[in-house]
């Protein structure tokens, strides 16, 4: 009877382990157990573009991902220097490919150490795509949100027109497409096989079209000094001159080129006409505005003084973006900059001497034991050479000098935009400054009606720069004559500033087919001259008048269709 | 009752102690020897005295009050001379049934003196001095240490023997040359030659094919026989063998089927990389799930000395119990428990020498400027060295003008000091079993010239850890246990992230050793301050090595580590045989707190400044006439005496786990079956985010027929966070059966075949690792870069950015694996087979996308995941074991060789031009690179190769941008003509080595044991590139391995291509090739060890000691590989990894 109860005990004993266990279980089965954290701010497209402030807020973001176009390979600044004849890159990198024929599509910093911005480009687009998509949503005052679209509009074009200089026609992406199709796999495929490229023509009527809406919804400058960096009015206009210029092109608008892809097909000689309208209008435009774009006086300091008020002169530009000082640091001053570009002597003999010729013209005085001397104040701006002061230090940059370094190639280098003193806080990159506006004007009406006396007043807008004050040019020029003088005037004023590299192509330039020489100091006894050696032979194909697309972009998207010769 | 009372003497003294007071229990015992008397000694009626069988128990009574015993119990008489009977022999006796003649030859042992027994049981004792025996005394234990009571031994040839005494303890007379014979049930029979000694200690092995022998499984253990899942396991006892301050390297070449990677021999961060059977799939973790007494947790910080058995589990079968997660294998840790037996304390120290195992041999001054002039020259560039230079550094004509560091040795130790110590306790009684352990580790680190004023950099590893393990036994069917596990580690090691932002310390020094020139810079100017590299010696390394490294090392600052875990877990277990016979229920509930913090002291960078500005450094620029040398100016503005505190990193976790299980065994008759069904939940919070959780069921059942025919199913039931609600439970089943031959009738008596038994399971489990957290919404729109806008840049406007998307479809991995196994074992046990077969399918394996067009616009780090890939992986393992006694020798061999491979099936990749670059179809880790062909001889050659239209994408940085002689021949593969990366194909075995294997044997000879494994890895492949195989990479150094480049005279034997002076990755003779992607094949004699045993009692019994044992032992003695100045496990491509390390050891284990 005891044994009894005590089993029975026993067994309740158990009977409650396991309702325990039970029970334990039943708790710990909460049905949230595995859910995810809730978020009640939650921040979706309605929350976003409905709030004035988070919709500047995703436009500011647009800004802050732009391409830093100087800085390409291994983010050194002036990289597109280094892919065409300015500079040297003395430990031969990336930009190598473009000038000894290595450029390919499979080359795997195409996208970021060559600046080939495909990939990177249309993440900027898909942005600009979402905000507009969502414009509906902006319920907010007007005027912002008109100011709000027509930035990105701009941008938009931007990021375009960008692809276009070094593709030709690309996929016009004009919808942030929704990433849940992906998942679907019929969908993926047919996501995958539409990827085609617009011609040029489309794409360049697609970046014009942005261009004119962001132009009449902007102001022509910053309403005030806290809006500097803005895209305004005038940067489309700007930029549409600019478009229109690459566009009439002979690498965009020749009658030798027939694939629609790379170029109109054609030739028309309009295309000059609108480029030249382009800029006509810009400056009509700007003197309505009150001429709020200026030639700023310094040449040097308007790369280095970046928090200038008085610089009227940038159009178009990204915010606080250093030149990069390591770009030549002597090695007497601390540690030589790690990537000191060399100059080229095909560089420094773009220059014309101070009487306003050029140094293979007849009665100069060009002197060949010293190339430096007597020549366009702009060369002694751009470059720092052996013998010059820099930081307190004469340079010797001869073998054997303090300043000496494996890293010297010549004895050249780049100066302009590098403070001596090392500071460069609160620089900014020029994309567009109101001198290459001056020569777009002068070289689109040279091609379209010769060299008149608005194309010549045009090219000495820039040579009579207080700093610069070269003898103006004075008319008497051919067509073919001022073309040359034009095109000179513009690789030296826009020297180092990612131009010369897509100009020499739109040109299809003989310059690209030259062979790299340097200025070399050599030390006899007390004295330095210069010697003219050859650095390294030169290797152009018509292939790279244009960048490849990425090798595994094609794979992936059999419609796209790759430049020819890669 | 009583008698089973006295049985146990510890019982008795634990009564003592506890119920009783001194006279109750003198009268109690007195009592009970006078009922055991009385009832305890039956005799037989037999009239054949010899088969008589006494019952007695008697304790430390003279021999003749013994015989006095059995007179008075027996018919027998004795008779004999007092003086035979020493009243100083001792005797203690208890047995049951005990043969009077058994009882006879004990006094005749004891007093030296040989018997008659005459007519009427008179029993006669007289001298024995005529015969040439001595005394011997010994002890029978089993593998574990554990007494024998009542174990037979014969002397062999003989009818003497004797049977041990409730100790364990037996002694006998025996001619010092004669042989016993040791014989148990359940053991295996055991001879042992006396050889004059005259204490002789005996172990016997149980009988392997003992029936209750346990492995352990998923959520439980199961008895060997009836295992058919596939399963390996290892002892704490084979772990110790390889000296190690990381357990998991002790496990490599332990186990078949686990495939260990040790890429470090950091202090502190020398973990192994642990596969089982390679690897699985190509995305996420392939790292197998690890539970430590049942509880996922990393194993890392565990001491050796605390566990028990490590086992892993391989197929589906032994793995799907953990459903989800169980696809990359299972690790199981089982740590010590204490047994119901005397506390024994066992205290084990060690003090090893430590070794860097391999480093690169460099360059010396001259080589390096020859080298260096010979690069310029091929690059048809001026020679940066004159011959006055040149000839400075050959004749080592000033230290300071031409200087010549070796800096290896110049700042690593030859050997550093590491100790372990460890003491731990287990025991026990029918109430509490504990097992109580604490270990202190300190390891020390290679670097010299560490200390200076303010700090000292050295890096220094020690580890504290703690374990204590109870079981409290309330009631014969309550169980609740409580472990404890505590680490604490403190790392302390140079600060070096100031110099190199997010380099540690480690690295960067490894980094700078590599590749500082020897004539950059002498280590100290002769006037004391801090050198650094002058143009004049090596303007290139003034550029990027424009730092002192001894500056670094000794002014920088020190970083100090501190971790902490805390592991506990209170089980409780309830049989429920009341309810349902052999139902057991139990509960877990454990937690994890861990706890990391770096604290680091550092002098800050002057700010704006350029790096390592905190210390002045002067170059050496030239000498004087009077023989005083000219410094340059200071490399940096000044010391910084100030010094910054930081603490960073901080991780603090805390965990939870809990489990609720019902366990079932029963059979009837000849069926045998056991249940198991299981729920558990756990949570992972670690400091600043979401937790993370699992919950699952789990379940097994398995039968077998009279151990015949065995058939198992397990089922995994279980659910990840990682995906959306209906997307996120799975079941997994699996399914074995078994076939034991060796069981059925037909083999039962064979004398060859032990065991054999075959398995085969099939089964299917999962893996949710791969993608990121929640992979299943997307993820909302989150703040983004800021833009400044404003004339100065001030109007700074927070950016806001689309987030991640997610994929609602996305699911767990499935691993469908397929097992087919065999054990065997043969002629009588001594040789043993263990082979599996496996295959395996990974499906729906989860990944991102590869072939989206970058016109989406979308980052590849915001594309949605998806279950995208497919992999196969098969291979096998084999194990053998031969172990045998010969005389007194006892040896073991073991051999076990694993092979894993895996072949991508899918994976999203675009339409390839050529079927060799696709990544599907190959390995996971394969490496792919162009396949050289000899190099150009000479410019005709070159010559010849561009006219006939050749061309390369690759620049090669001379003059010209042309191949030069002594440049690598690609083979063209596409015959396009053009050398570039359509012309890689795969080269050389995968990362992660494919095959794995080792030979291990020992042997024990009287007091010395020995032991020894050579292990080895095959079919893997490293790339040695970049610092650990280039010269003047980024202006460094040479290695010596540089001197068989390539030059017109050494045209027809050179081994490497000619120099650059700036050598870089996509450069044409740097390019991935089958050139420096090298076969990392490697054999080590991974350990080695030489144990000496004292045996000698007295010795023992004078120190109140039960054994003692020193050993001497070793860990990566040698190493044979192909790549001979860098350890092939070290895969670092930059030289820069802290090598393995070969260890020299010393130890004593002592237990009492």
């Amino acid at each position: 009877m005891l044994n009894r109860n005590i089993k029975i005990f026993m067994m309740k004993n158990q009977i409650i382990y396991i309702l325990g266990a039970v029970i334990l279980l039943a708790v710990s089965c909460k049905k949230d157990f595995l859910s995810p954290p809730t978020n009640n701010l939650e921040l979706t497209p309605q929350t976003i573009f409905n709030d004035e402030i988070r919709t500047s807020g995703f436009l500011a973001n647009i800004y802050a991902n732009m391409y830093n176009e100087g800085i390409v390979l291994n983010a050194n600044a002036w990289g597109y220097s280094t892919m065409c004849d300015e500079v040297i890159d003395p430990i031969p990198n990336l930009g190598q490919a473009w000038v000894n024929g290595s450029m390919n599509s499979q080359i795997s910093s195409l996208e970021d150490g060559l600046g080939g911005l495909y990939v990177s480009q249309y993440t900027r687009i898909r942005r600009c795509n979402l905000l507009l998509k969502y414009q509906d949503l902006m319920t907010f005052t007007s005027t912002s949100k008109t100011q709000f679209i027509g930035e990105t509009r701009f941008l938009r074009a931007f990021f375009y027109f960008e692809l276009l200089k070094r593709y030709g026609g690309v996929p016009l992406v004009t919808d942030a497409t929704d990433v849940s199709s992906i998942t679907d796999i019929s969908k993926f495929e047919e996501f995958k096989t539409n990827v085609s490229r617009a011609s040029f023509k489309r794409t360049t009527d697609f970046i014009l079209a942005d261009l004119e809406a962001a132009k009449n919804a902007l102001p022509w400058f910053p309403a005030t000094d806290n809006d500097r960096g803005r895209a305004t009015a005038a940067a489309a206009s700007a930029l549409k001159s600019r478009l229109l210029l690459y566009a009439a092109s002979p690498l965009f608008n020749s009658s030798s080129e027939t694939d629609t892809l790379i170029s109109y097909g054609d030739y028309d000689v309009n295309r000059w006409k609108l480029a030249a309208d382009a800029a006509r209008e810009f400056f009509t435009l700007n003197s309505t505005n009150g001429n709020a774009y200026q030639l700023y006086n310094s040449y040097p300091n308007l790369f280095t003084a970046g928090k200038d008020a008085t610089n009227h002169e940038i159009i178009w530009y990204r915010q606080n973006f250093p030149y990069l000082a390591n770009v030549f640091a002597p090695g007497r001053a601390g540690s030589p900059g790690n990537f000191c570009f060399d100059v080229t002597a095909n560089e420094v003999d773009l220059y014309e001497t101070n009487t306003g010729k050029t140094i293979t013209e007849t009665g100069t005085n060009y002197d060949p034991a010293n190339p430096f001397a007597n020549r366009d104040p702009r060369l002694g701006y751009n470059v720092v050479k052996n013998g010059d002061v820099f930081n307190g230090f004469t340079m010797q940059l001869y073998n054997g000098g303090a300043d000496y370094s494996a890293r010297t190639v010549t004895g050249v280098f780049i100066r302009k935009g590098i403070p001596a003193n090392g500071n460069v806080s609160g620089q900014k990159w020029h994309y567009i400054r109101l001198a290459e506006i001056y020569l777009n004007l002068a070289e689109a009406i040279n091609e379209y009606q010769g060299p008149t006396a608005e194309a010549y007043a045009a090219i000495n807008a820039t040579r009579t720069r207080p700093t610069v004050n070269m003898p103006v040019v004075i008319a008497g020029f051919t067509a073919d004559q001022f073309r040359t003088k034009v095109q000179r005037e513009r690789s030296v004023e826009l020297a180092f500033e990612s131009q010369r590299f897509f100009d020499l192509r739109r040109w299809r330039s003989d310059d690209l087919k030259n062979d790299f020489r340097g200025y070399v100091p050599v030390l006899s006894g007390s004295t330095v001259t210069w010697t003219n050696v050859l650095i390294y032979s030169n290797f152009f194909d018509n292939r790279m008048y244009l960048y490849p697309f990425p090798f595994n972009e094609t794979l992936k998207s059999p419609n796209l269709k790759q430049n020819p010769g890669y | 009752m009583c008698d089973e009372l006295l049985k146990s003497d510890k019982f008795m003294k634990k009564m003592k102690h506890r119920v009783f007071k001194r006279n109750t229990y003198q009268l109690l015992c007195m009592k009970l020897t006078f009922f055991l008397l009385i009832i305890g000694i039956s005799v037989s009626a037999s009239g054949f005295s010899q088969k008589i069988k006494l019952n007695l128990s008697v304790k430390n009574i003279s021999v003749s009050q013994f015989l006095k015993e059995i007179e008075k119990q027996s018919k027998f008489t004795f008779l004999y001379k007092s003086e035979l009977m020493d009243p100083n022999l001792k005797i203690s006796l208890k047995a049951n049934n005990i043969a009077i003649d058994e009882l006879l030859n004990k006094v005749s042992t004891l007093t030296n003196t040989a018997y008659t027994i005459l007519e009427n049981n008179l029993i006669v004792f007289v001298s024995n001095d005529n015969q040439q025996k001595s005394p011997i005394r010994g002890k029978i234990t089993d593998s574990q240490g554990q007494p024998l009571p009542g174990a037979t031994i014969f002397i062999k040839g003989s009818k003497n023997s004797t049977t041990s005494d409730i100790e364990g303890n037996f002694l006998l007379s025996a001619d010092p040359n004669s042989v016993l014979i040791i014989s148990y049930i359940g053991f295996v029979t055991k001879e042992v030659s006396v050889n004059n000694l005259p204490v002789i200690n005996i172990s016997l092995e149980e009988k392997t094919k003992e029936i209750n022998e346990v492995v352990i499984v998923g959520y439980g253990v199961q008895k060997k026989v009836s295992v058919v899942g596939s399963v390996s396991s290892v002892s704490s006892k084979d772990m110790l063998q390889t000296p190690a301050a990381n357990i998991s390297n002790t496990l490599t070449g332990r186990l078949p089927g686990l495939i260990t990677l040790q890429t470090s021999g950091d202090p502190g961060r020398d973990a192994a990389t642990l596969l089982i059977r390679g690897k699985g799939t190509y995305t996420g973790n392939t790292g197998p799930l690890v539970l430590v007494d049942g509880v996922v947790r990393t194993f890392n910080t565990i001491d050796a000395n605390e566990v028990e058995n490590i086992t892993i589990l391989k197929d589906a079968s032994a793995t799907a119990v953990y459903g989800i997660r169980g696809a990359n294998g299972v690790l199981l840790v089982t740590t010590r428990r204490g047994t119901n037996k005397k506390p024994v304390i066992s205290f084990t120290a060690n003090t090893s020498l430590q070794q860097m195992t391999k480093v690169p041999k460099m360059c010396n001054s001259y080589e390096y400027a020859t080298l260096k002039n010979e690069a310029y020259t091929n690059e048809g560039k001026v020679p940066f060295y004159s011959q006055q230079m040149l000839d400075g550094y050959k004749n080592h004509l000033d230290p300071y003008l031409y200087p010549d560091v070796d800096w290896y040795s110049e700042f690593l130790k030859k050997n550093s000091l590491m100790q372990q110590y460890n003491l731990n306790v287990a025991g026990g009684s029918n109430l509490v079993k504990y097992f109580v352990s604490g270990s202190y580790l300190s390891q020390d680190g290679a670097f010299k010239h560490t200390k200076s004023a303010d700090f000292d950099e050295s890096i220094n590893f020690s580890k504290y850890n703690f374990r204590s393990n109870l079981d409290f036994d309330f009631s014969p069917t309550t169980r609740l246990s409580v472990n404890l596990g505590v680490s604490n580690y403190l790392r302390n090691g140079p600060y070096t992230e100031q110099i190199y932002a997010g380099q540690d310390g480690t690295t960067r020094i490894f980094s700078e050793l590599v590749r500082l020139p020897p004539n950059c810079m002498p280590v100290v100017n002769p006037d004391g301050s801090f050198s650094l590299p002058s143009g004049r010696v090596d303007k290139d390394a003034a550029g990027i090595a424009g730092m002192n490294l001894l500056a670094e090392l000794t002014q920088a600052g020190v970083k100090r580590e501190y971790g902490n875990i805390i592991d506990g877990s209170v089980i409780l277990k309830q049989k429920l045989d009341d309810l349902i016979k052999g139902l057991t229920f139990s509960g877990n509930f454990s937690m994890r707190n861990g706890y990391t913090q770096t604290n680091g002291r550092y002098r800050p960078v002057i700010s704006g400044g350029a790096v390592n500005n905190f210390y002045a450094r002067y170059p050496i620029t030239g000498q004087n006439s009077d023989g005083t040398y000219i410094y340059g100016g200071p490399g940096s503005s000044a010391n910084q005496p100030l010094i910054n505190y930081t603490s960073s990193n901080s991780l603090m976790n805390k965990d939870w786990y809990f489990e609720s299980k019902l366990d079932y065994i029963g059979n009837t008759g000849k069926h045998h079956y056991t249940g198991l069904v299981l729920f558990n939940s756990s949570r992972t919070t670690l400091l600043g985010d979401w937790p993370k959780s699992y919950m699952g069921i789990s379940s097994r059942a398995t039968y077998d027929y009279d151990y015949k025919y065995l058939a198992e199913i397990n089922l995994g039931y279980n659910g990840s966070e990682n995906f959306a609600p209906g997307n996120r439970f799975g079941l997994f089943p699996a399914f074995a059966l078994g076939w034991l031959v060796s069981n059925e009738d037909f083999l039962k008596d064979n004398k060859i075949v032990g065991l054999l038994k075959i398995r085969g399971s099939y089964g299917e489990v999962g893996n949710d690792q791969g993608i990121g957290r929640f992979a299943f919404f997307d993820k909302p729109y989150a703040n983004s870069g800021s833009y400044s806008f404003g004339l100065t840049n001030g109007n700074t406007i927070s950016g806001y950015n689309e987030g991640a998307f997610g994929n609602s479809a996305v699911q767990w991995e499935v691993a469908k694996k397929y097992n087919l196994g065999l054990d065997a074992k043969f002629f009588n046990n001594i040789i043993g087979i263990t082979a599996d077969l496996f295959y395996e399918k990974r499906d729906h394996i989860l990944a991102s996308y590869g072939t989206v067009p970058a016109i989406l616009g979308v980052t590849s780090g915001n594309l949605p995941s998806a279950n995208l890939g497919k992999m196969e992986n098969k291979g096998y393992e084999i194990e053998l074991t031969h172990n045998n006694t010969v005389g007194n020798f006892a040896y073991w061999i073991k051999a076990n060789l694993s092979f894993a491979r895996n072949k991508i099936l899918f994976q999203d990749e675009p339409t390839q031009p050529y079927p060799w670059l696709y990544k599907t179809g190959n390995p996971v880790d394969q490496l792919y690179g162009l396949v050289t062909n000899g190099f150009f001889k000479d410019q005709q050659e070159v010559d010849a190769w561009y006219t006939a239209g050749y061309s390369t994408t690759y620049p090669d940085k001379t003059a010209n941008g042309k191949l030069v002689p002594g440049d690598f021949k690609y083979v063209d593969q596409n015959g396009d003509k053009i050398i570039n990366n359509l012309d890689m194909v795969p080269i050389g075995g995968p990362t992660s080595p494919e095959y794995q294997f080792a030979v291990s044997f020992g042997g024990k000879f009287k007091n010395l044991d020995f032991s020894v494994m050579l292990q080895g890895s095959a079919n893997t492949a490293m790339f040695v590139t970049n610092e650990a195989g280039w010269a003047f990479l980024n202006a460094g150094g040479a290695l010596k391995v540089n001197l068989n480049r390539w030059t017109p005279a050494t045209a027809a034997t050179a081994t490497s291509p000619r120099l650059s002076s700036s050598p870089g990755g996509g450069d044409y003779n740097y390019v991935n090739n089958d050139f420096w992607i090298k076969d990392a094949s490697y054999l080590r004699i991974r350990q080695a060890q030489i144990g000496y045993t004292i045996l000698d009692k007295n010795f023992l019994h004078k120190l109140s000691l039960q054994s003692v044992r020193i050993y001497v032992d070793g860990s990566n003695l040698y190493t044979f590989s192909k790549i001979k100045y860098l350890d092939p496990e070290n895969r670092d491509s930059q030289a820069r990894a802290y090598p393995q390390q070969r260890v020299f050891n010393f130890g004593i284990n002592v237990t009492l």
